[in-house]
């Protein structure tokens, strides 16, 4: 089961996910995030802290995702906070590192933008 | 030798995916994986059933099985996915660029290029009208995070997840430096390229030692990746200094620092 929380906070969408993202649930993730941006919420910080697995098909959502987001009017943004080790080496294996922005903390995401 | 072999069918649903990793988890932690190797089984097998449910079967193949054979022959451990899709070899499909622009970028295929950088090896045959792509961890003797096969001249630990350092032992020299630019640049063709240089038992830097820390730095800064000194003794940072190398390397006091030096200039 994935757990997707998402909250306001100093105009900045949070986006919280826990639980292993696969092929299985990651269109939720995707749907959560599209659902976000549709809405006019495009400055995104999607934390990854309570991820421990993640497969191809759940960065295939966050890439789309970004894609939109970087659209949009407004120019909006989908940057990672504290991605564990292992969501870290998926996200490297793919070079999404280079093109999306990763914070150790929450409070680096939330106050890069 | 003494052969395992766990066996497990599912129905072609994505739903049924976790069982599949679940499945094989078990197995590769039983056939002596650490648990790095065990999640990177896990990904491969997911992988592997996601791309036959959605590119094999279709959607709508339900009535359709996946089998998953797992073997534990003690040094290496397989899995092999077997599904009865359309004759489709994933491993003539070129692999995506990992360096590309978002713009040019696809969100997905992705899948199989995980598999090869995870696996050790991976195979796929036609046979019987069936597909089977095999995909080989080698089993090693000490946990994969721990310690690689050692050398007595140089050592490679693995400090952190995705992160290697190589610790050459006593002088890098002319004698030395192959050995450790063999080292070096294995790491870098499996796509390691988070990479430390532990001098803490480094004496002497001659003038091809040298020369072999730039190439290697030159070509793991080539590869989008790094490496940097840690540990490095009073005598041979003068060198580096004379030389003006201490300001082209990063240079950590310890192991530790070094590797944490990685993990917080992501982002």
């Amino acid at each position: 089961m994935l757990e997707i929380r998402v909250t306001e906070q100093d105009g900045v969408t949070l986006v919280e996910v826990i639980g292993r993202v696969d092929s299985t649930n990651a269109e939720q993730l995707g749907e959560a995030l599209i659902t976000q941006i549709e809405a006019g919420h495009t400055q995104i910080v999607l934390d990854l802290a309570g991820v421990d697995y993640m497969s191809s098909a759940g960065l295939r959502e966050i890439v789309s995702a970004l894609k939109r987001a970087k659209r949009s009017v407004d120019g909006g943004d989908v940057r990672i906070a504290q991605p564990s080790y292992r969501v870290r080496e998926v996200l490297e294996m793919a070079g999404l590192d280079t093109i999306i922005q990763i914070y150790p903390t929450q409070v680096e995401a939330v106050g890069s933008y | 030798m003494i052969v395992e072999e766990r066996r497990l069918r599912i129905p072609s649903l994505r739903e049924r995916i976790t069982a599949a990793c679940d499945f094989v988890g078990e197995a590769a932690r039983r056939a002596g994986l650490d648990e790095r190797s065990v999640q990177h089984c896990e990904l491969a097998v997911d992988e592997a059933c996601s791309n036959v449910i959605e590119h094999g079967y279709g959607d709508e193949g339900a009535e359709q099985a996946i089998d998953i054979v797992c073997r534990n022959e003690g040094s290496r451990f397989s899995i092999t996915v077997t599904d009865d899709s359309p004759a489709f070899d994933p491993l003539r499909r070129s692999d995506p660029n990992p360096i590309m622009d978002l713009d040019e970028r696809e969100p997905g295929g992705w899948g199989i290029f995980f598999i090869k950088k995870v696996m050790d090896e991976v195979f796929y045959q036609y046979a019987d009208a069936r597909n089977s792509l095999m995909m080989v961890k080698f089993v090693r003797e000490v946990p994969h995070g721990d310690l690689r096969p050692q050398s007595s001249r140089a050592s490679i630990t693995s400090p952190a997840p995705s992160i290697y350092a190589i610790a050459p032992h006593g002088r890098m020299d002319a004698d030395l430096c192959p050995g450790v630019d063999m080292l070096i640049s294995e790491q870098l063709s499996a796509g390691h390229k988070q990479l430390i240089v532990d001098m803490t038992d480094v004496e002497y830097v001659s003038s091809v030692g040298l020369k072999t820390l730039v190439s290697l730095w030159q070509r793991a800064r080539a590869a989008k990746g790094d490496m940097v000194l840690a540990a490095v003794n009073p005598r041979v940072r003068e060198v580096l200094e004379i030389i003006g190398l201490d300001m082209v390397f990063s240079i950590y006091p310890t192991l530790e620092t070094a590797a944490a030096s990685f993990a917080s200039r992501m982002g």
